[in-house]
């Protein structure tokens, strides 16, 4: 069961010039930078509340974070849901007829995280999150 | 000074089988009145505790001039997130403070309008001061 909204990704060319501008914008300092190599992205986390706004940006040109910014350029880049248990979601998820990117929970930023594909969701990422 | 996150937004093509996707396969439960008309947009929420799903269809072509966006968004764009709401203490403030450091703010026209019938002081931070982010600020009156 969908519990909360955990983050909102926005993918940016560049998270220093990124940072700069949500941080002006939001009049809050970002809370961390770190870089997650296995999704190739450097990223940052703003928390507006209950809710964090992460800017990522990618760093590894054959990312899946890259492509989309070649395809769609800078913009809201996914949604996170928080879930009591990822692995029994995506299993209900699947029974359900939805794509999945992830068949099985992993660790990422979140948690352990897994991502349903867009052509599931009408268009949109849609990552889930269980907090360890 | 802005204090929350109030929903995001996904543009959608058609409300009623995104509607369905979101109850059906997430489980969510939509707000009480399910989709409502506004002017040049239908809406339907999905409340959840900090920050709420809406849903978004145009009513309208590219070519109109007040609630066009959404329709060039998803001509360009196709179907997806598009918008990021967030809560203002006080919306006067706010707007200033925007300004002020160079941040292209709309607050006029019909949207002022369609804030005010919900009960709300509304306005929009233009995508390009965002890096392509659509975002709404709201004021609850």
């Amino acid at each position: 069961m969908i519990k909360r909204v955990d983050h909102v990704s926005i993918v940016v060319s560049n998270l220093d010039e990124g940072l700069k501008i949500y941080e002006n914008l939001l009049g809050i300092k970002a809370s961390h930078i770190e870089t997650v190599a296995d999704q190739g992205i450097k990223a940052a986390m703003i928390v507006v509340g209950d809710v964090e706004i992460e800017l990522i940006e990618p760093i590894s040109p054959d990312s899946a974070v890259a492509k989309f910014l070649e395809k769609k350029g800078e913009g809201v880049h996914h949604i996170c849901f928080e879930v009591d248990d990822v692995d029994k979601e995506l299993e209900s998820l699947a029974a359900r007829g939805v794509n999945l990117i992830d068949k099985q929970g992993r660790k990422g930023l979140a948690g352990k995280i897994a991502f349903l594909h867009p052509r599931s969701t009408k268009g949109v990422l849609v990552e889930l999150a269980q907090k360890l | 000074m802005i204090t929350r996150v109030s929903f995001v937004g996904i543009a959608v093509n058609d409300i009623e089988e995104a509607q369905r996707l979101y109850t059906e396969v997430f489980g969510l439960k939509p707000w009480d009145q399910g989709v409502v008309e506004m002017p040049g947009v239908k809406v339907v929420m999905f409340p959840l505790d900090d920050c709420s799903i809406e849903l978004l269809q145009p009513t309208v072509g590219p070519e109109d001039p007040v609630a066009g966006n959404l329709a060039r968004w998803l001509e360009k764009r196709g179907e997806g997130l598009c918008r990021l709401g967030l809560w203002v203490d006080n919306m006067e403030e706010e707007v200033k403070r925007l300004k002020e450091s160079g941040v292209r703010v709309i607050e006029s026209g019909e949207y002022g309008k369609i804030g005010e019938e919900l009960g709300a002081k509304m306005a929009f931070i233009h995508p390009k001061s965002t890096l392509g982010v659509l975002i709404e600020l709201d004021q609850q009156m």
